[in-house]
């Protein structure tokens, strides 16, 4: 479970790169400076994922705190989208509904860090996929 | 027999983790899409058979042999590089079992390349941990940019009931209503009409300021420089109302905007357009429009997997028809020409 969490975080933060990377050129195309500023956040915001994944790995504290937060964010916008706005397609709700809340559940059961990075034995058990 | 392997193993809980669930969900996915293809491409078929029942097997099969990893590895690696080649050629487009689909793969080979119990120790499995994480990140941006860039450029291999309208595609996130094949004496006088009432009626806003005046706004341009003139619901008249159209269209040119036509827009989303020139005529809506809250500006498009930049929401127009009064190549109800936009907006 350790390893799909960190998998899944890297996903979600490709995902989120690629809002980035659409911003960047639809900021390029249309010369907005406005719209550069929305790119460069977006790319900020896609590096919390992997942030979140390598602080867990690293045993850092706050990973697991920020981590929850920021996909309780995702998870509250994407229901907001699913419901209110009804952008409720298979592949919005999977990966703005599913996933945040798949990734709240992994942080909240296991212990922050991920042993796997070392060579002890994970106290939490297996760290089989 | 594979089938009980399954069970069995479902059995026992601790066999069948996340990697065991997302290849049984693929290999479902392979053997359902062989299915779907045997009619008429019965050799792809035969691939996802073969890729399907491959998938099933290696989820039932011990992870603790030696090659287990390194087969299924390439088998998902495989399957995601067709998969971009064959949306690549335009033979599939990336429609959402397709993503979901590679999602899972994805997934699947993340967990994969990440160290496990029987990698070695010592140095070499952070490092290992930090190449497949790297790896992973990379495969999941490069697929995914693949995927929308299809999509993007995928108009041209679009077959939703664009044949009876001639110079009108659905394009990535647009959709065109169905028109009738035909075209009657009465529509095309009809259209024609609709035509000249426009031009007649929107001839005043040739100078951009007098659109202005009347209470038309910008919203972001698109790559070609043509721009959108928006006005609020309360400033027009029906949605087919030749005098207070819902936008104007507008090209950015050396020498200050070219007016390059108008746009027609139906109240409320869901709204079928009245049919006025049958095929000559189909209303189209788009599906992927981000819209910023803050400053309510266009702030692009949505990636295949539905999401729009910060403080943007993803939101599905009413139906739409543009009448272009300009000599638009593709005629007055057709596509933009964007190269002829382009050249226009250089001059």
């Amino acid at each position: 479970m350790t390893s799909l969490r960190h998998v899944l975080l890297l996903v979600q933060s490709a995902v989120c790169g690629l809002v980035a990377l659409g911003a960047s050129v639809f900021a390029m195309a249309s010369h907005s400076p406005l719209l550069g500023l929305l790119a460069a956040v977006s790319g900020m915001l896609a590096l919390v994922p992997v942030l979140v994944a390598a602080g867990l790995g690293a045993g850092w504290g706050w990973a697991r705190g920020l981590g929850i937060g920021w996909e309780l964010l995702l998870l509250v916008s994407g229901v907001t989208d699913a419901l209110v706005l009804r952008n409720d397609d298979m592949v919005a709700v999977v990966v703005n509904v599913f996933f945040p809340a798949t990734l709240i559940w992994l942080l909240l059961r296991r212990p922050p860090t991920m042993r796997t990075w070392s060579d002890a034995v994970s106290p939490g058990g297996s760290t089989r996929s | 027999m594979l089938l009980f392997r399954l069970w069995l193993a479902s059995t026992r809980r601790a066999a069948l983790g996340p990697l065991r669930w997302l290849l049984v969900f693929t290999g479902g996915v392979h053997v359902g899409l062989a299915f779907g293809h045997t009619a008429g491409q019965p050799f792809l078929s035969l691939l996802f058979v073969v890729s399907g029942v491959t998938y099933l097997v290696l989820a039932v099969l011990r992870r603790d042999r030696r090659w287990w990893r390194p087969v299924t590895g390439l088998l998902l690696l495989g399957t995601i590089v067709a998969y971009l080649a064959l949306v690549g050629s335009g033979r599939e487009q990336p429609d959402p079992v397709g993503i979901l689909d590679k999602l899972a793969e994805l997934l699947a080979l993340g967990l994969v390349m990440l160290p496990h119990e029987g990698s070695p120790r010592g140095w070499r499995r952070p490092l290992r941990w930090v190449i497949a994480s790297a790896a992973s990140l990379g495969l999941t941006v490069a697929t995914s940019t693949a995927i929308w860039a299809e999509d993007l450029a995928g108009s041209s291999h679009s077959h939703d009931g664009t044949s009876c309208a001639a110079n009108h595609h659905a394009g990535p996130g647009t959709v065109l209503r169905p028109a009738p094949c035909t075209v009657t004496p009465a529509q095309q006088m009809a259209a024609e009409g609709l035509v000249a009432e426009t031009r007649e009626s929107i001839a005043p806003y040739q100078d951009v300021r007098v659109a202005l005046a009347a209470g038309y706004r910008p919203t972001t341009p698109d790559g070609a420089g043509v721009i959108h003139y928006g006005t609020a619901p309360a400033g027009r008249g029906s949605a087919l109302d030749p005098r207070h159209p819902a936008a104007l269209v507008y090209v950015r040119t050396r020498h200050g905007a070219v007016l390059l036509g108008a746009m027609y827009q139906m109240p409320a989303q869901g709204q079928p357009g009245p049919d006025i020139g049958g095929a000559l005529t189909p209303w189209h809506y788009h599906t992927n429009i981000c819209f910023s809250l803050p400053g309510l500006f266009l702030s692009g498009l949505s990636t295949p997997f539905g999401q729009c930049p910060p403080w943007s929401v993803r939101v599905t127009s009413p139906d739409q028809l543009h009448v272009w009064t300009a000599p638009n190549p593709n005629g007055p109800f057709g596509d933009l020409d964007v190269t002829w936009a382009r050249r226009l907006a250089q001059s």
